[in-house]
């Protein structure tokens, strides 16, 4: 177990033991001083809870042929872990899905009305 | 030895530059993502290993392969695949790959894969010898010559055989007469001992050389 830093972003890249895997762990732990840690879904969900309760990740990569499994696993993790990114990664193709919890504080009624805004110029209504 | 990376997941490619740059007998000459920029890549910086994801957007590695060992013949090409189908394993092999790994493979085993291959030596996953072994007992007993004893014409024609194409169509395709088509025709069938195009087709079949009919 290693002391996490101030600055030192921790990133769990879990999944099926792979060298996609690896390639990703190898990959941020070149480009970025983070502490990167490659956890294989053969430890089940249990192990991944385990891993995140005693390193205070900041970010999880999923991939997401192993996250279909489980699709409870996002809304869980998110619930748990509302200042943490989830990440998917898809081995198939280029893409990758990116989850955040956001919680906001209304002190007024206009708060929430520039949330929904916001959100709707995000994603604008068809 | 100067290494090249072709894989169309940009994550996959950039991770496996970062396995293999530490090493400080493996330089990266360059990275791609199609079976275009692989022979391109390949014509302009000759490397001496081709690390080829097997999939690719525009075509196999396998007809990459070809092209680029017919110009840079020097060159060794490994494989990186997550099919374990028989067919892509012996197109891969009778491309003239000298190794085919599955992505599961760990990154010393790469690296070390990488060696031997550079060395002289070819590089497999596991249970794909026993396989490969196993198709090569089947051939001899059927006391076919391989099929790359054929020409390349000729391949491209059992190929178009395979397809359903038609004598004529062929030739459209391959810029050739029909009468050129109808020698090859004769030419592979002798070569494989087989005795018409149906047999050619799934001749063709079973070794993975199937092309789609456009």
């Amino acid at each position: 177990m290693s002391a996490k830093t101030v600055e030192q972003k921790r990133v769990i890249v879990w999944g099926q033991p792979d060298l996609l895997s690896w390639a990703v762990e190898f990959f941020l732990s070149a480009h970025k001083d983070w502490n990167v840690i490659s956890l294989s879904n053969e430890f089940g969900i249990d192990g991944l809870f385990s891993e995140m309760e005693s390193a205070h990740t900041d970010a999880v990569i999923i991939y997401q042929r192993a996250c279909l499994k489980s699709a409870h696993l996002l809304a869980e993790l998110l619930w748990s872990y509302p200042d943490m990114a989830v990440i998917t990664v898809n081995p198939d193709n280029n893409s990758m899905d990116v989850y955040n919890k956001k919680q906001f504080c209304i002190h007024e009624a206009s708060d929430f009305i520039s949330v929904v805004e916001g959100e709707l110029q995000l994603h604008p209504v068809q | 030895m100067k290494i090249l990376i072709i894989d169309d997941h940009v994550l996959f490619r950039e991770g496996l530059a970062a396995i293999v740059r530490p090493q400080e007998d493996i330089e990266i000459a360059g990275m791609g993502g199609s079976v275009r920029e692989a022979i391109e890549l390949a014509r302009t910086l000759k490397p001496d290993i081709i690390l080829m994801d097997f999939n690719l957007p525009d075509g196999t590695g396998a007809e990459a392969a070809r092209t680029i060992l017919e110009e840079v013949p020097a060159c060794k090409i490994i494989f990186l695949t997550m099919s374990e189908d028989d067919d892509d394993l012996f197109a891969a092999i009778r491309s003239g790959a000298k190794g085919y790994l599955m992505k599961n493979i760990h990154p010393p085993e790469l690296v070390s894969a990488i060696r031997s291959v550079q060395s002289g030596e070819s590089a497999l996953s596991q249970g794909m010898t026993m396989r490969l072994m196993e198709e090569l007992s089947r051939s001899k007993k059927r006391g076919r010559p391989a099929e790359n004893t054929l020409t390349l014409r000729e391949l491209d024609v059992l190929r178009a055989v395979a397809a359903g194409l038609t004598n004529q169509e062929i030739g459209n395709h391959l810029f050739i007469s029909e009468n050129t088509v109808k020698f090859h025709v004769h030419s592979l069938l002798a070569k494989l001992n087989l005795t018409d195009r149906k047999e050619a087709a799934n001749f063709a079949r079973e070794h993975g050389l199937i092309i789609k009919k456009d």
